[in-house]
Formats: structure tokens, sequence, C-alpha cells
């Protein structure tokens, strides 16, 4: 073995004598904290975030309802949550049930 | 009864099993730190790097594929965040202007500890080439797994792993002149 051989390997003996080393006491027990603190915030700030809208929602929510009621001609549940038929005929459908060519006869 | 695998206490976490996720904390734990002290020495701010090596891996669980093992998984974590640790030194000590880079300077009668010696000249190696010297000299990781865990080339590792050493080498020689 050389010198710069024997050099080397008494500088990684002693660096390794360090090794095996630790945290401190209750590392586990400190990271699983962090962990869950970090949790109980993100569920505070969800929280916080719906409790910040909420109150506007409703109010989207109510003025909705009230156009449905100005806007329906008749009073029922389903006209309110707006969800009853068309009663509007098409259009469309009716000129084209015109017979022309039986009007021009006549 | 066999401990249970590192996998399997992966799976539970990932679930939010937080006793599981405890176990794995309590099985790498010494890795982590003889990785993180090597870097950044005994410091408090290393128990907070080791601790935030385990939150990210935590928040990392799901994304977490099992291509490496959770011990290369963290170790990986451990040095990058030990490197972000001592650039953030570096920048903070040319700031104020304090001692060397942050390092405590032995005093003359430390010195005459070869191990402090070596402690000091260790930590002042450039970051490459202390995380190589850490991983081969301290860990004990083989040159394949060095490269493999910092994902640079073999002969990069052999390289900055001899220059480490005459860098020590010299220091220590400079140490022990009268």
């Amino acid at each position: 073995m050389t010198t710069e051989e024997n050099y080397n390997n008494r500088i990684q003996e002693i660096l390794s004598e360090g090794k095996g080393q630790t945290f401190g006491p209750f590392f586990a027990e400190r990271v699983i904290y962090h962990i869950r603190v970090m949790q109980d915030q993100v569920e505070y700030q969800l929280f916080s975030f719906f409790k910040k809208y909420q109150l506007a929602a409703i109010g989207v929510v109510v003025a909705l309802l009230v156009t449905n009621i100005i806007l329906s001609e008749t009073w029922s549940v389903s006209s309110i949550l707006g969800l009853e038929k068309n009663l509007a005929t098409d259009t469309v459908t009716d000129i084209l049930q015109i017979d022309l060519y039986q009007d021009l006869i006549k | 009864m066999t401990p249970e695998s590192d996998d399997s206490l992966v799976r539970k976490s990932v679930n939010g099993d937080l006793v599981a996720f405890k176990l794995l904390v309590d099985r790498h734990e010494g890795k982590v730190a003889g990785v993180v002290k090597s870097m950044l020495g005994a410091a408090e701010e290393a128990t907070d790097v080791g601790q935030e090596v385990f939150i990210r891996f935590f928040e990392s669980l799901k994304k977490f594929r099992g291509e490496s093992s959770v011990s290369t998984y963290l170790i990986r974590i451990a040095i990058n965040l030990s490197l972000n640790e001592i650039k953030k030194r570096k920048k903070r000590f040319t700031f104020f202007a304090i001692e060397e880079e942050g390092i405590h300077v032995p005093s003359q009668e430390e010195k005459k500890d070869l191990k402090e010696m070596l402690e000091y000249e260790f930590n002042r190696l450039d970051p490459d080439f202390k995380v190589v010297a850490t991983l081969r000299l301290i860990e004990g990781y083989s040159t394949e797994e060095t490269a493999e865990l910092l994902q640079i080339p073999l002969g990069t590792v052999l390289s900055r792993l001899s220059r480490a050493q005459l860098k020590l080498r010299i220091g220590i020689e400079k140490h022990l002149k009268p």
C-alpha cells in the first residue's frame, strides 16, 4: 500500500468516526408533529376560503331564484328552479306546416 | 416477526397512516443524518434540514413510484437540501462578512486534534467535492452508488474524490507544519 493510500485510508477512518449519527431524541415525533401542523393549516385554509365566499355564493343563488320567479309565467317549484318544460312552440315548424301551394289554388 | 417492508410502509403512508410514516422516519434517520451532518456540520440547521427532508418526502409520496429505493430517494433529497443550505450560508456570510463561509475556525489548541483539523478542512471543501467525499468516505457508498445518487458519471465521482482527498491532505499538512 502506498503512502498516499495510507493517508487516504486514515482520512476515511477519522471522517467515518462520526457515522451512525442521529438528529437527536424524538426526531421522528417532531417530524410527525410538523406534518400534522401542516395538514391542520391546509384544512383551516380550505375552510376559511369557503367561509369567506359562502355569503357571496348564497347571494348569487338567491338572486338567480328571484330572477326565475320574476321571469316565469307559472308559479311552480320546477319553474322557480328553472326546470320547467319549454312551453313556447317552435316557430319554424309552424311555418313549415302551412301548405303554400294549396293556398294558391284556393 | 419480519419488519414491514419500505414499500408497504410507503403505501400506508400515502393513505395518511402517520404511524407507518413514523416507522419510515425511524428507519432512515441515521442515513439522512449522516449525509446532512457531514455536509452541514452538527449545527441546529442540520436538524432543520433533516426535518425538511422527511417533510418533502411525505409531500411527494404520491409521486414516489418506487423506481429507486426509499433510502436512495431520501439521500437525494438530503443532498439537494444540504447543497441549498450551503448556498444560503455562503450568501449570508458574504453579506455580513463574518468568519470564512461560516465555518468554525479552530484555535491553535483545537488544531492539535487531528479530527478537528480534518473536519475543518472537510468543511472548507467545495460543495461538489464535499458531497462526493461524504457519500464515498463517510457513508461508505461505492463509486457506482455515489454516481447513481448524484446522477453524474463514474469518472466525475473518481476525479472529485481524488481531488477532495488531495485537498484534505494538503490542508492537514499545512496545519501540521510548525
